[in-house]
């Protein structure tokens, strides 16, 4: 993994579109190694669609994306093959268990045959399913899947993990234990971007906070200078938050 | 729409069922050996087809059941709206059998078809209703869904009555003829309002019962997966490509025994129906000919492997993917079902002449290669736009066909050609969203 500090991801004025609108404009930002950063924003503030952006599956109509100095789009699979995504609905193979599933996902992410059922054992512990690795996908919940996802997600020794809404549904208990793989994911030097409406998550766990309000980031402020409470009166990221949206 | 179908109907009936017309028969035995040749294959293939799309629409409609269920919504309107939504849905099968009819010209007078076209819609009518019944048809102490277990089942026999009727109009003409035609069209009209009321008070039963759908648990009882067992398979083929591997391990699962029983009566159907000719090279080319048209549908039904339904985006957009091993996970096994379709003809054909059934399979072979290798190109090209991939791969069909057909000198060529010119787009795909600019 990198070494903390370095720009892991760098983005140069992208600009995202859908077929209709406008969701991103010009937007610049960079990533180091070894961050855990929250996205937050209001409903279709580009969130989604800027995490899609960042991991290689959108795009953009302007500017460009590089990661450790190479665009993301020109090497498009090795750079997937390093990072884990995890979408607000997972989709999961419903003919399948949950263990079959994680063997699938590593072997397209090129894990090593004989690293597979330890990392998928590693994968289901740390998120909570080994008691369902048996189940077939279409038989969890949503929560379940959402697990299951992140689990997908880690596969593979990513060095960068893109969470979008990932613990929205999910039990205390396996919140809690996500929370802690993430927690000593980044203290190995991986990087996690988080998007959530829970600010209470992203206060607890991150320590950058993006908002992004219309497709553009209105702050960007390292969780140790929020607290530290000097440039933010507040004191509250809820009440600071909310009071940049208005 | 409902205005221009009545205005057919209208039609049909002031042509075919007035005045001295309705009592003009056909030559029943000319009628029936001109049908039992070709039009009949094609009748069963239109059959196949329907039972497919009517699976594909099985699992679908559970989801809406359950969303219109919390609706407050009358049963008598829901039980209609499901009713026109099946009529709309597959109106494309009495259009067809009509296109099957119309080839009787030459043999059945114009008053006699029309009679049978009527016959056909009602029978239509009368199938959408008793496969929206048996849908709605769920027991009091059933621990396990209608809509999943026994649809295939239930649709098949539904399908096979509307084939019998219509088989039955042809093979005795007298029955839809005269004084019999009205009554006959009473009788249906009837029973189709009676099943639609019917359906309506099973509706409301099954409404307050709201047993339909059972719980995660109790549906995980009653699958097996075979867990060990397919586990081994996986590994081994996902080792190679786990595409592959992904894909077979799923089409095990999905138990497709019905999908196996109706192929296995369309090559009995289809050898029949070219045994009517007398000479043996005539017999294989007929078979070629349903062969290549079974291709054609095929592949057309292959592309649906890159459907929402089937595969996400979210997977292949987010993971590494590569393109050669996903194409090539649909190919093979799609191959290896043409494959076996082709050599179970060429094993009949090889009956009387092993060197026709050598060359038979040879040329299907080449053709399902060709058709299927369009067809594929065509989905990975309009990624995820199914619609669009099956749009493109009509028009590369029916082009290869007219170029064909007016260079046959240079129809290798142009089929060569047709690949490399697919070929090249696809290795233009990109396994992302493009923004719009």
């Amino acid at each position: 993994m990198t070494t903390q500090g370095k720009h892991l991801l760098t983005v140069h004025d992208i600009t995202l579109a859908y077929e209709d609108q406008a969701v991103i404009s010009d937007l610049s930002m960079d990533v180091d190694a070894g961050s855990f950063i929250g996205l937050i924003g209001p409903n279709g503030a580009g969130k989604t669609t800027l995490m899609l952006a960042l991991s290689g599956q959108f795009h953009p109509a302007r500017g460009r994306i590089e990661f450790e100095n190479s665009d993301i789009y020109k090497a498009n699979d090795r750079y997937k093959g390093r990072i884990g995504f995890v979408h607000e609905a997972p989709f999961a193979y419903p003919y399948f268990t949950a263990e079959e599933f994680l063997h699938l996902i590593a072997r397209v992410k090129g894990v090593p045959v004989d690293h597979i059922p330890a990392q998928v054992r590693t994968a289901l512990e740390a998120v909570c399913l080994m008691d369902e690795r048996h189940k077939l996908t279409s038989d969890l919940s949503m929560g379940m899947k959402k697990k299951l996802a992140i689990a997908a997600a880690t596969l593979g020794r990513p060095n960068i993990l893109f969470l979008d809404e990932a613990l929205n549904g999910v039990d205390v208990e396996s919140a809690f234990h996500i929370k802690e793989m993430l927690k000593d994911f980044v203290a190995r030097g991986g990087t996690v971007i988080l998007s959530t409406h829970i600010l209470e998550v992203i206060e607890k766990i991150c320590s950058r906070y993006v908002l992004l309000k219309a497709g553009r980031i209105i702050a960007d402020i390292q969780a140790d200078a929020f607290a530290a409470g000097d440039e933010f009166k507040h004191g509250d990221l809820e009440q600071y938050v909310v009071s940049l949206l208005r | 729409m409902a205005t221009a179908g009545l205005l057919f109907i209208g039609i049909l009936l002031g042509y075919g069922a007035m005045g001295t017309g309705l009592f003009i028969q056909p030559d029943a035995d000319k009628l029936l050996e001109i049908f039992f040749k070709e039009p009949f294959v094609l009748f069963i293939v239109l059959l196949i087809i329907w039972f497919t799309a009517s699976m594909r629409v099985v699992t679908g409609r559970l989801l809406e059941y359950r969303y219109l269920n919390s609706l407050p919504l009358s049963s008598k309107r829901l039980c209609c709206y499901f009713f026109v939504q099946d009529l709309r849905r597959f109106r494309w099968v009495p259009l067809c059998v009509l296109v099957i009819l119309v080839g009787l010209l030459t043999v059945a007078p114009m008053v006699y078809l029309c009679r049978v076209a009527m016959l056909t819609i009602l029978s239509y009518g009368l199938v959408i209703s008793l496969v929206l019944i048996a849908h709605l048809e769920t027991g009091r102490n059933s621990r396990i869904n209608y809509l999943y277990r026994l649809a295939p089942w239930r649709t098949l026999l539904s399908i096979a009555f509307f084939a019998l009727l219509i088989c039955t109009g042809l093979v005795v003409p007298q029955l839809i003829s005269g004084v019999f035609f009205w009554p006959v069209v009473a009788v249906l009209v009837t029973v189709i309002f009676a099943l639609l009321r019917l359906a309506q008070l099973r509706f409301e039963r099954w409404r307050r019962q709201n047993r339909a759908f059972v719980s995660p648990e109790v549906r995980k009882d009653r699958r097996n997966v075979g867990r060990g067992r397919m586990s081994l398979l996986f590994d081994r083929i996902s080792a190679l490509n786990p595409w592959l591997g992904k894909n077979l391990l799923a089409a095990l699962r999905r138990r497709q025994g019905g999908v196996l029983f109706l192929t296995a009566l369309f090559i009995a159907l289809s050898y029949l129906a070219s045994m009517n000719n007398q000479l043996m090279h005539h017999r294989m080319y007929v078979l070629l000919a349903i062969a290549a048209i079974y291709s054609v549908f095929f592949a057309a039904q292959t592309i649906d492997r890159f459907a929402s339904s089937e595969e996400s985006t979210q997977i292949i957009y987010a993971l590494p993917v590569s393109k050669s091993a996903w194409y090539g996970s649909i190919f093979f096994p799609a191959l290896g079902w043409l494959t076996g379709i082709y050599t179970l003809f060429g094993a009949l054909i090889a009956m009387y002449s092993l060197k026709l059934a050598t060359y038979f399979w040879l040329q299907s072979l080449f053709i399902g290669v060709v058709v299927l290798i369009l067809a594929l190109n065509s989905a990975l090209i309009s990624f995820p736009d199914v619609k669009t991939g099956k749009k493109y791969f009509i028009y590369l069909i029916l082009a290869m066909i007219v170029l064909s057909a007016l260079f046959y000198k240079y129809h290798l060529l142009i089929m060569i050609l047709m690949i490399l010119f697919s070929l090249l787009r696809i290795f233009r795909v990109k396994l992302y969203r493009m923004a719009a600019s």
